[in-house]
């Protein structure tokens, strides 16, 4: 298990956390805590999957960024867990399942994300894109 | 709840909300050293790790309860609905072992088999389970806790949590309900727990229109009570979908942008039980098109402001199932109409799976499409046409990388007209190409346009005007421009040249088109087909002044049409009148407003139109703020009413078209329009708006006591040869500024005792700064026998050729 995983949040520590339980079960990691960076690391060497934090240092960034993703032909094939707060005032929140097309990602997270969870999640996703990849 | 209270919730609130990340974070770190990822633990640091990792679970249990209790106080009454029964069920099911663990015997009666109120579902269940986990923990071992439901004498529906434990505190049960509240005798047995479950409660109820009280139990513990007012069930709440209601109709409408999401919503409103399907090729629904050029220029920043309400909420698929219910089918493509069958054959464009979708009414808002030149080249990369947010975005990708400075826009309509600005404001050189002798054709006349035409110049903007493109060139990328006449660099081109109607689908279906080739409906947005409406820019309107056909597509007149038709389909009786091609936009620091026939327009249509042309400030001139607008008036002499008007310039303008559109819709004469009682103060007009002054001068016009001539007709007399006199009223000072060739200067201070100098048996044309005081000298003229006394209308202002001495023209 080689894969490379992108992981991009504002929050330092987190991020580092987030890179301890990934790499401690074998995967490699790069790490971004902005746009920029996360945009120049994923076309540096493209990554098998982008962990975003939704809001980053300004609302919505990441959800810019994982629309900035899928238009780049050669990033937009990499699938997308993203990772959001625990609460919005509105009730409204994003679901892969109906927002898929509106939203690009293939998983919603809520924070915080016990790492237990997040390595499950990240093993389902690899998979299922290995699996749906042949024809995309 | 006291506004000091609510405001303290508020402020801790937002405490939460700074807090609420980083102790998520304390959380994954804790968590991840538990799990053995950065390393092995020895037991002792795993106990530590363990206890603290339960600290941050009860501090974000608070944080969590305090934002929900924020935003339930914060939110007003609710009108979701939710089964006060089934909360009941569900959360014995979760304490029927805490209980046993407790050997207290838990009993749940319910007298109602289901009991609506309005409340959140899952907020109504958490406020249900509060009470029960209340009551368990503060019960001693072997107690009883009883649970019951049922009405009051007032028709509310009543639950009691009836305990055995320690009962109340013999202070203000009130304060129990207060954020942070623990009673003392509770405190002794449980430290846990974040004292804000009965705020909760408390706000629950409330926001479903009842309260909470308690009170000493028979059983000599404690016992909460609510009360809450009871609302019907909805059906779907009740039925298990395989006995789900047949739906009253069945409505499908093709498009999601601006009519059609408008349709499905009002279709929800007038016939909750309707079925209401909108099938949208995209991915995104109901944005505002209208708003693409402010998103380019950065003044609107998030794409998704575009696709928000005004409070916020994303128009995505998920809001309309979730809010308006209406089932949304994106990325599906409407392939093919068969109103025999009233079915609809739809393609799911991921999946490539084709199905048909029946109806029983169909509304089609499929919107336009752009009008792209088969012209060599214009299939290169960065050449844009602007529709949808794919488009947008990627002008703006390139705007943003730097990638394009030098951009054509071809065509000087409104597109091109509303992105030059964008562009210039994002930095870039711009060129604006236009086919016609003049830009905004068919929205302004000539002279109105060439206020428009050199402003633009003022702000550094090219205008090829009477030039035709005639293709592109470039290695992959647009790099060159080729018109007629020369061939000019551009790293970017946005065609603008027009849209036109998307008709495909319906003239397979055999749906009759109109003249200008949009689909034809009548009054009521009904098609040649009874049952399949269209609205919005893919459909005809009827011109209100002339009653002929046209194509004036507008997202204004999308959402009206839009309710109509929803009105029509849900059975009632609602008509659409028509449109008068009322339009306004925004041009740098100008404003061009417009309705109605221009004068060529009029003169097309076989009118003797008579027109004024009255530049003024648009409000008290000694005002700091008062800013020119250059007012056109197109009248019928026969019927004295306005066929159409125009104005142009910094000032106010729209609040000007706006009452000339009510007054034409109404038939008022020029007439009655001078003496309309409209809003007057320094800060908003002068004494007479300048809507009345130009009626006023309309009026002098058709009853003869001024004959007008415009500023071209006067320019072409000349090159003519024509004899005449050009008279220049103004004073000395205006005069050195800036003159007229071959104009004779005789201030109008001095006219009648220099009358001499005039000739009798020649037409003289008189003209001052705005015609105000050459309308005087004409009158001047007239009584002293001059017979063919002309006033050049809008004076020197709107003379839009050069002039001699000019230093500056603004």
């Amino acid at each position: 298990m080689d894969e490379l995983i992108l992981v991009v949040d504002d929050d330092v520590a987190l991020v580092e956390a987030m890179t301890a339980t990934l790499e401690s079960v074998g995967y490699r990691v790069a790490t971004a805590t902005n746009v920029e960076d996360a945009v120049e690391a994923a076309r540096r060497e493209p990554p098998d999957l982008a962990i975003l934090d939704v809001m980053l240092a300004t609302g919505g960034e990441g959800f810019h960024l994982a629309y900035d993703m899928r238009r780049d032909n050669r990033l937009a094939h990499i699938p997308i867990i993203m990772l959001s707060g625990i609460h919005r005032r509105t009730h409204f929140r994003f679901s892969p399942d109906s927002d898929g097309e509106f939203l690009p990602v293939e998983r919603f997270l809520e924070k915080p994300v016990d790492p237990a969870v997040l390595l499950d999640e990240v093993a389902a996703v690899l998979a299922e894109h290995r699996d749906g990849g042949a024809d995309g | 709840m006291a506004e000091e209270e609510r405001q303290e919730l508020e402020q801790a609130a937002v405490a939460a909300h700074q807090i609420k990340s980083p102790l998520g974070t304390v959380q994954t770190i804790i968590r991840t050293l538990l799990g053995g990822y950065a390393g092995d633990l020895s037991d002792k640091q795993k106990k530590f790790l363990q206890s603290a990792d339960g600290k941050c679970s009860e501090a974000l249990d608070t944080v969590r309860d305090l934002l929900a209790l924020a935003e339930l106080t914060g939110s007003g009454a609710s009108d979701v609905v939710a089964d006060l029964a089934a909360a009941l069920r569900e959360a014995h099911d979760r304490f029927r072992e805490p209980a046993a663990e407790k050997d207290i015997e838990l009993t749940v009666s319910l007298e109602l088999e289901e009991a609506c109120v309005n409340a959140e579902p899952a907020v109504l269940l958490q406020a249900v389970g509060a009470l029960l986990d209340n009551a368990v923990k503060y019960t001693p071992e072997g107690g009883r806790v009883r649970v019951e439901l049922g009405t009051t004498d007032e028709g509310n529906v009543r639950l009691r949590v009836a305990d055995s434990g320690i009962g109340l505190p013999g202070e203000d049960v009130e304060q129990l309900f207060q954020p942070f509240y623990r009673a003392d005798n509770a405190r002794k047995i449980l430290t846990s727990g974040t004292g804000l479950g009965l705020s909760f409660v408390r706000a629950v109820a409330r926001a479903a229109g009842g309260g909470v009280s308690a009170g000493k139990s028979e059983m000599g513990g404690a016992e909460f009570r609510m009360s809450l007012p009871l609302v019907p069930c909805p059906v779907d709440l009740r039925a298990g979908e395989e006995n789900e209601p047949e739906p009253s109709m069945r409505v499908v409408v093709i498009g999601g942008v601006a009519a059609g999401p408008k349709v499905a919503a009002k279709v929800m409103r007038l016939e909750p039980h309707a079925h209401v399907t909108i099938v949208e090729k995209g991915r995104v629904l109901s944005y505002a098109g209208c708003g693409l050029p402010y998103y380019i220029s950065g003044m609107v920043e998030d794409q998704r402001e575009l696709i928000s309400t005004p409070e916020g909420l994303v128009r995505g698929p998920e809001y309309f199932e979730k809010i308006k219910r209406v089932h949304v089918m994106n990325r599906t493509e409407a392939v093919r109409i068969d109103p025999e069958r009233h079915a609809v054959l739809i393609k799911d464009l991921l999946s490539g799976e084709q199905e048909w979708l029946p109806y029983d009414k169909l509304a089609l808002a499929v919107g336009a499409l752009p009008i792209v030149p088969d012209i060599p080249g214009v299939h290169l990369d960065k050449v844009f046409a602007l529709h949808g947010l794919q488009h947008a975005e990627g002008i703006k990708a390139e705007l943003a990388e730097g990638g394009a400075k030098d951009i054509t826009i071809v065509g000087g309509g409104l597109i091109g007209v509303e992105m030059t600005e964008s562009l210039v404001a994002a930095g870039c050189r711009v060129t604006l190409v236009e086919m016609r002798s003049q830009l905004l054709p068919n929205i302004l006349d000539w002279e109105m346009a060439d206020l428009l035409r050199r402003h633009f110049e003022s702000k550094g903007v090219r205008v090829l005007l009477n030039t035709k493109v005639t293709g592109f060139e470039g290695d992959g990328r647009v790099q060159r421009v080729v018109t007629e006449e020369s061939v000019f660099p551009a790293d970017m081109v946005i065609m603008g040249v027009g849209v036109r109607p998307n008709v495909e689908l319906a003239e397979d279906a055999g749906i009759e088109l109109g003249p200008t080739g949009a689909i034809k409906v009548d009054e009521h947005m009904r098609t040649s087909d009874a049952d399949i409406f269209a609205v919005g820019d893919c459909a005809e309107n009827t011109d209100m002044v002339t009653g002929e056909a046209c194509y004036v597509p507008l997202g204004s007149t999308a959402a009206k049409q839009g309710r109509v038709a929803a009105v029509n389909i849900c059975g009632g009786d609602d008509t659409f009148g028509g449109v008068m091609r009322t339009t306004v936009c925004k041009v740098f620091d100008y404003t061009v407003a417009r309705t109605g026939l221009t004068e060529s327009q009029a003169a097309e249509r076989g009118y003797e139109a008579v027109t004024t042309l009255t530049p003024g400030y648009d409000r008290a001139h000694f005002m700091p703020d008062a800013a020119m607008i250059i007012v056109k008036l197109v009248a019928d002499p026969d019927t004295r009413r306005l066929l159409g008007m125009q104005v142009v310039g910094p000032g106010e303008a729209a609040k000007r078209v706006d009452v000339a559109v009510a007054s034409m819709a109404a038939g008022l004469p020029v007439d009655e329009i001078a003496n309309l009682d409209l809003c007057y103060a320094p800060s908003y007009s002068d004494a007479l708006d300048n809507l009345h002054v130009a009626c006023n001068v309309m009026r002098n016009k058709l009853d003869g006591h001024m004959r007008g001539i415009s500023p071209m007709r006067v320019r072409r007399m000349r090159d003519e040869g024509e004899d005449f006199v050009l008279l220049d009223v103004r004073t000395h000072e205006e005069f050195e500024q800036a003159r007229l060739e071959d104009a004779v200067h005789i201030p109008l201070s001095v006219l009648r005792s220099r009358l001499g100098e005039l000739p009798r048996d020649k037409p003289i044309i008189a003209f001052s700064r705005v015609s105000l005081s050459a309308y005087e000298a004409s009158i001047i003229l007239q009584s002293r026998g001059f017979d063919d006394v002309r006033v050049m209308d809008g004076g020197i202002l709107m003379w839009p050729y050069s002039k001699l001495g000019e230093q500056q023209q603004t």
